[in-house]
């Protein structure tokens, strides 16, 4: 199925493309070429992974290429973001879409898009409960993610945003339908959404963002009738996900964070997850106990209810340096990440590094060290 | 007769005294300033140069559009940001951010990429809004100055003195005061360009007192008075679009 919709993808954007082109009233693209180096020292005692029975390396590499092209013609626009992942060491090549989408617009205010989009819905700088689509990835908040395959129809007015999607699946029971208001009051700005997940899951969410001078509190909640989070039994036994979703046994999670204009080159973001479905502090030590067998529920940020994070990030006067510095931190279970970070933002180069060293028993490294050099044209 | 003639003297002198003559109202001054720069609808290409010691260590080039209370501008260099947009929707200031397709919602206050001037200074959309005048328009020799008071504690600035050309009243440079009084930052309005109706400064430089070895320098260029642009252009929906 992967292969068919990978050729189906190119077909679509070498036929889009030599149409646009040719009848094209604005071409843009850009080309980004990352290149990660990851360097892994493993922990020996971890119960996670004894003797590396997961054969991780110690060194991990991966270029990634990003050609991204952008045709406009009048209300038409298609959007098109491959990706291309070559990993040097297993010499493996992986080609993708991050996105192809065309998108028309009926009017001014009407749009509807066909095809493969990244959905952003949510507030969150790290955790987005109330985005049923994609989360982020908490080790690199900037990563280009793979969007989804949906249908997407928009009315925009001044001060009221609504949105449908739908993302079909092979069964129709089992694909997804969100809908989404969103507006604003003065410097407040909210939303709510209701996703229909497949297979009964359903889920209420809202967010909310409030922009002040100098720092900005946003937040995100939602109620679902499902559970996403990976739960063990206080033996430390994985709780099957139950087939039957009911709103007998509700499920909520929330997010508040803010961001802080310290001074003016210096920026402060504090961000507190609670949920209702989380592991008790006895659970995680039954878990731990039967480890590496229940492996698949393992969480490396946060597994109970609380988690925070916080980062504090300097920019210099030129935009070209910023060091930074980001921590985890779960109390239940006592999960510590820090990850201090440098980049150094050229003309077309960017230059990312970043130790992560971990703080507890429960984690697969001691530290790790990544380097990202990037290319942009 | 003498003390006739020396009525008609004593009369003459107080109409071309200062405080009589052609008295300009400072309300109307901000206005026009408002309307002649800050807050006049308008597309154009900015390009922003950070210096240091007289060497351009950073530069942006950018497509602004201005419309009424809302101000879009979509970064078009250098590459790593390309494509990087801002608004400012008359409440809110928003950042969209292609590389993960997000919408941010960022501080006033903060540094304005970076520069010497905040997101405040340079996405600001009337000063009539932002400050309350601070006495008579004075004048110099060269000069009308307009002081200005922050109506609150929002305003990046305490204070602000305008020096306006004193034949044409085109800003000549803008002084921005801490709450102590002293000079923060000055802003200076250059190489002004016939908008038809108007003059309209094409480069601003702006200096920080605190750090005298650096500048920040905008130069304006395709200006187009008024924008096509429609009000649904300004919202957080149409940035990612």
């Amino acid at each position: 199925m992967n292969g068919f919709v990978k050729h189906i993808g190119l077909l679509l954007y070498c036929f889009f493309s030599s149409i646009l082109l040719y009848t094209q009233n604005e071409f843009s693209y850009r080309v980004i070429n990352e290149n990660v180096f990851t360097y892994n020292l493993i922990s020996e005692d971890t119960p996670v992974n004894p003797d590396n029975l997961l054969e991780l390396s110690e060194l991990e590499t991966i270029n990634r290429f990003f050609p991204i092209g952008t045709f406009k013609k009048d209300r038409l626009r298609l959007q098109a973001e491959p990706r291309v992942l070559v990993d040097p060491i297993s010499e493996n090549v992986d080609f993708a879409f991050n996105e192809l989408y065309v998108r028309y617009g009926i009017s001014e205010a009407f749009y509807v898009t066909f095809g493969k989009e990244r959905i952003n819905w949510g507030t969150g700088t790290v955790w987005n409960p109330s985005n049923p689509f994609l989360q982020k990835d908490p080790f690199r908040l900037d990563n280009r993610l793979e969007g989804i395959f949906l249908t997407n129809l928009e009315y925009i007015l001044p001060r009221l945003t609504l949105n449908v999607l739908f993302a079909p699946s092979k069964k129709i029971p089992a694909s997804t339908l969100a809908l989404k208001a969103t507006s604003t009051i003065k410097s407040f700005d909210y939303s709510f959404n209701y996703a229909f997940l497949g297979n009964g899951r359903q889920q209420f969410a809202c967010d909310f963002n409030l922009g002040m001078d100098n720092f900005t509190f946003y937040g995100e909640g939602l109620l679902r009738n499902f559970s996403n989070t990976g739960l063990v039994d206080p033996l430390g036994n994985i709780t099957p996900m139950s087939k039957k979703n009911s709103w007998e046994n509700v499920r909520s999670e929330f997010v508040l964070g803010t961001m802080l204009n310290t001074f003016i080159r210096t920026l402060l973001i504090m961000e507190y997850r609670y949920r209702s479905d989380f592991n008790t502090k006895s659970s995680i030590a039954g878990f731990t106990s039967f480890l590496p067998l229940n492996l698949e529920v393992y969480d490396p940020i946060s597994m109970g209810r609380h988690s925070f994070f916080s980062q504090i990030s300097y920019t210099d006067r030129y935009s070209k340096y910023n060091v930074n510095t980001s921590v985890f931190f779960d109390p239940i279970t006592q999960q510590l990440l820090c990850s201090p970070g440098f980049i150094y933002h050229g003309e077309n180069i960017k230059l990312e590094i970043n130790p992560f060293i971990y703080g507890n028993s429960l984690s697969l490294y001691d530290i790790q060290g990544r380097v990202v050099l990037s290319f942009f044209l | 007769m003498k003390t006739l003639q020396l009525t008609f003297l004593i009369v003459v002198l107080i109409l071309h005294s200062p405080s009589v003559r052609a008295q300009i109202k400072p309300l109307d001054l901000l206005t026009k300033l408002d309307n002649n720069f800050f807050a006049m609808d308008m597309e154009f290409n900015m390009q922003m140069q950070i210096l240091r010691k007289e060497k351009v260590k950073r530069t942006y080039t950018m497509k602004v559009f201005r419309k009424g209370k809302k101000l879009r501008l979509t970064i078009l260099e250098p590459s790593i940001e390309r494509d990087r947009r801002i608004l400012n929707d008359g409440d809110n200031l928003w950042m969209f951010l292609p590389r993960s397709s997000k919408l941010i919602k960022i501080p006033y206050k903060q540094a304005f990429l970076g520069g010497d001037a905040s997101n405040r200074d340079i996405l600001r959309i009337s000063l009539v809004e932002d400050y309350d005048i601070l006495g008579p328009v004075e004048r110099t020799e060269k000069y009308l100055i307009l002081r200005l008071k922050a109506k609150d504690l929002k305003t990046a600035y305490n204070q602000v003195n305008f020096y306006l050309d004193r034949q044409t009243e085109l800003p000549v440079s803008q002084e921005m005061l801490s709450l102590s009084g002293k000079v923060i930052k000055t802003i200076r309005y250059d190489d002004f360009t016939d908008l038809g109706e108007v003059l309209f400064p094409t480069k601003l430089t702006i200096l920080d007192a605190l750090n005298k070895d650096s500048k920040t320098i905008f130069t304006y260029s395709e200006i187009t008075k008024g924008t096509s642009k429609q009000a649904i252009f300004f919202t957080t929906a149409l940035l990612s679009k």
